[in-house]
């Protein structure tokens, strides 16, 4: 059984093609890479598997259920540019944020979700800063408490958004270093990532995206020439003006 | 009179919860625009009842508020309008509507028609003891519902996305928080009036902020500054008959608001100015004391007059600053020549120290020249905290020059 499946995934955005029919199997226990430049719909992918962007056709299946049946169990680390980082909020309200989902409307949280958090927080190695104002953070930092507070919900199955984005390399090697202690607990991880110097090091399984699935495969097979040359040497011409017509005439890409 | 003080409380409490989550999600605009659009809504439900019936009014109004925010939803999502065009016309719109409605109704033979005036600036006292019950029972379904949804709203204010993937029903969760803010919008317009609803919702949240960065203190204290806010207001709008109660409401939580902005112990600018001269006289005592270890150095003098001192430190300060390390045991003063104590001292060779060991570290890991680095050090050496002084100390402490070949003491 696969850790996730997507199957023939097309997505559009007010009417204009994002991701074209986008098939893969991710096993479990596996780190993925998605690469791709700007616009090729990585974060879009993300979303649509959380089941947050409803796709136009394609079926997403996370250990053999829907998503829906398996939201409990997988953590999303969204870009930490997403949010207002003014919010009134410390670094402990905001790793205590990942235990909210386990517990019901009516429900007190509980000892066992206080130790969740400082554990989530010495892993990310920032439990002395548990009290701090979240805008009082280095970019590093911030990313290191998003992970903490997708860690405190304690998941089977990592989403991450750009985690590597604008972040100190001391940040960036404790992140790498949790997560691949996590691939070793048999947890699951998908990256996506930007830095192509890097991707190779990180993960054992790439796929790279622009719009359609350009190749999918173990790091060590897909990771040529080539394969960088088609996803990052621009859009196919053709099917941005089939993407430009479709969203003039408003009609979906498929039935 | 007590019902109408009640009253006045209950609004303040909801407006307050409603206005701190309005202010973190930043739609302190868009409550502007639907506190607006009651009035029209208000002047229909009395034309169609043809009498001042409170739950008609209050149906009306919120049904109009409705309305406006759907309006304001439809304009961004369909029209090239950004948020402010879109929130900024729904305003101007609904209140022309409501205004010409009004005085249109003045021609009409109602009964009570007069007192539909009191929606554009408030009229407390116009507050019956029938609109007290209701405003306690709103305020307490608001107040039940928000300590239930409280860490959903928080999450999905923070984090929409991440509160979506958690499981968090998102879509209900919003929906539920609008319709209470259409009602607390409605019963906060009793007490303000349409056009100062917004000061009653976020001006007191504004000041709150400037005491607490954690969201329930932001909660407890809006609440507070709303419910002395509006209990003041009204108090001082009936020292003189026909005064609206709005504007004073509002004026007293600008005078709390303001007061944090003076008074708050971290983000005050009283506290930041006491903070900074706090620094001056520090940075003067820490020149005053290089100096005396300076004429030692180059001189081998130990003592020196006001004269000198002043020449070398030509800070303003400085005399103030002797008096204060006189006072300290610092330094003592015999016919006019100024000597450093033996603590004077031990501080002297601290300070010159710390600069070295920061001119060194600034030479050697940053790559400066010796002739850059006296600049640097001249400012960090009176900022570094206690834990930084130790580290320059471990890594450098065993050096014996610094980078202009002079001793550390």
């Amino acid at each position: 059984m696969y850790a996730l499946e997507v199957h023939n995934l097309t997505v559009t955005y007010h009417n204009t093609p994002v991701l074209w029919g986008v098939s893969f199997e991710v096993p479990k226990g596996a780190m993925v890479g998605i690469l791709g430049p700007n616009g090729a719909g990585k974060s879009t992918l993300l979303k649509t598997i959380l089941g947050f962007i409803k796709p136009v056709s394609g079926t997403i299946r996370c250990f053999g259920k829907t998503i829906e049946q398996l939201k409990k169990h997988i953590a999303y680390v969204p870009q930490k540019e997403s949010v207002d980082w003014t919010f009134p909020a410390t670094v402990w309200d905001v790793v205590m944020m990942g235990r909210y989902g386990k517990r019901k409307l009516y429900e007190p949280l509980r000892l066992e979700d206080k130790k969740a958090v400082i554990e989530a927080l010495k892993k990310v190695d920032m439990l002395l800063l548990k009290h701090r104002h979240i805008s009082a953070l280095s970019g590093g930092q911030q990313q290191r408490v998003f992970l903490a507070r997708a860690l405190a919900q304690d998941p089977i199955l990592f989403l991450l958004d750009e985690p590597f984005a604008g972040i100190d390399m001391a940040s960036e090697e404790n992140i790498i270093t949790l997560l691949k202690q996590l691939k070793n607990e048999g947890k699951t991880i998908i990256v996506v990532h930007h830095n192509l110097l890097t991707a190779p090091q990180y993960f054992d399984y790439l796929l790279f995206l622009n719009s359609r699935r350009i190749a999918w495969g173990p790091t060590k097979e897909v990771f040529t020439e080539e394969n960088i040359q088609k996803t990052y040497g621009g859009r196919l011409p053709t099917l941005s003006k089939i993407s430009t017509i479709l969203k003039t005439t408003g009609q979906p890409p498929v039935e | 009179m007590w019902y109408v003080y009640l009253g006045l409380v209950c609004i303040a409490i909801a407006a307050a919860t409603v206005g701190t989550f309005l202010v973190i999600r930043r739609q302190a605009l868009v409550s502007d625009a639907l506190a607006h659009a009651v009035l029209p809504g208000i002047v229909f439900a009395f034309l169609l009842v043809g009498k001042r019936h409170l739950s008609a009014l209050f149906a009306g109004a919120t049904l109009s508020t409705f309305i406006a925010y759907y309006l304001i939803d439809w304009l961004q999502n369909h029209t090239p309008l950004k948020s402010d065009s879109a929130i900024g016309s729904v305003l101007a719109g609904a209140f022309g509507i409501g205004i010409a409605a009004l005085t249109f109704l003045q021609k009409l033979p109602y009964e009570g028609k007069a007192g539909l005036n009191t929606f554009l600036f408030g009229n407390a006292a116009a507050i019956l003891p029938s609109d007290t019950l209701l405003f306690a029972l709103l305020a307490c379904t608001i107040l039940a519902i928000f300590l239930l949804l409280f860490r959903y709203l928080t999450l999905i204010s923070f984090d929409k996305f991440f509160a979506f993937s958690s499981g968090i029903p998102v879509k209900s969760t919003e929906t539920l928080f609008l319709i209470c803010s259409f009602v607390v919008i409605v019963m906060a317009t009793y007490a303000t009036g349409v056009v100062l609803t917004v000061g009653l919702l976020i001006i007191p949240v504004v000041g709150a902020r400037l005491w607490t960065y954690r969201l329930k203190p932001l909660w407890g204290i809006a609440t507070l500054i709303a419910i002395l806010a509006t209990l003041l207001g009204t108090y001082c709008s009936q020292q003189r008959p026909y005064m609206p109660t709005g504007p004073w409401i509002v004026i007293w939580a600008a005078f709390f608001a303001f007061a944090s902005f003076l008074f708050s112990p971290k983000q005050g600018i009283i506290a930041r100015y006491l903070q900074h001269k706090r620094f001056r006289h520090k940075q003067c005592k820490e020149h005053i004391l290089k100096a005396f270890y300076k004429l030692w150095e180059d001189q081998q003098q130990k003592s020196c007059t006001l004269e000198t001192l002043r020449s070398l430190c030509a800070s303003p300060l400085t005399k103030k600053i002797l008096k204060q390390m006189k006072k300290d045991g610092l330094i003592k003063e015999k016919q006019s020549y100024w000597y450093l104590t033996e603590k004077g001292w031990e501080e002297a060779i601290k300070v010159v120290r710390l600069h070295r060991l920061i001119e060194l570290y600034m030479a050697e890991y940053a790559s400066l020249s010796p002739e850059q680095v006296h600049s640097y050090a001249e400012r960090l050496e009176h900022l570094l905290p206690e834990t930084l002084q130790q580290e320059l100390e471990r890594m450098l402490g065993h050096r014996k020059k610094d980078p202009h070949e002079k001793p550390l003491p």
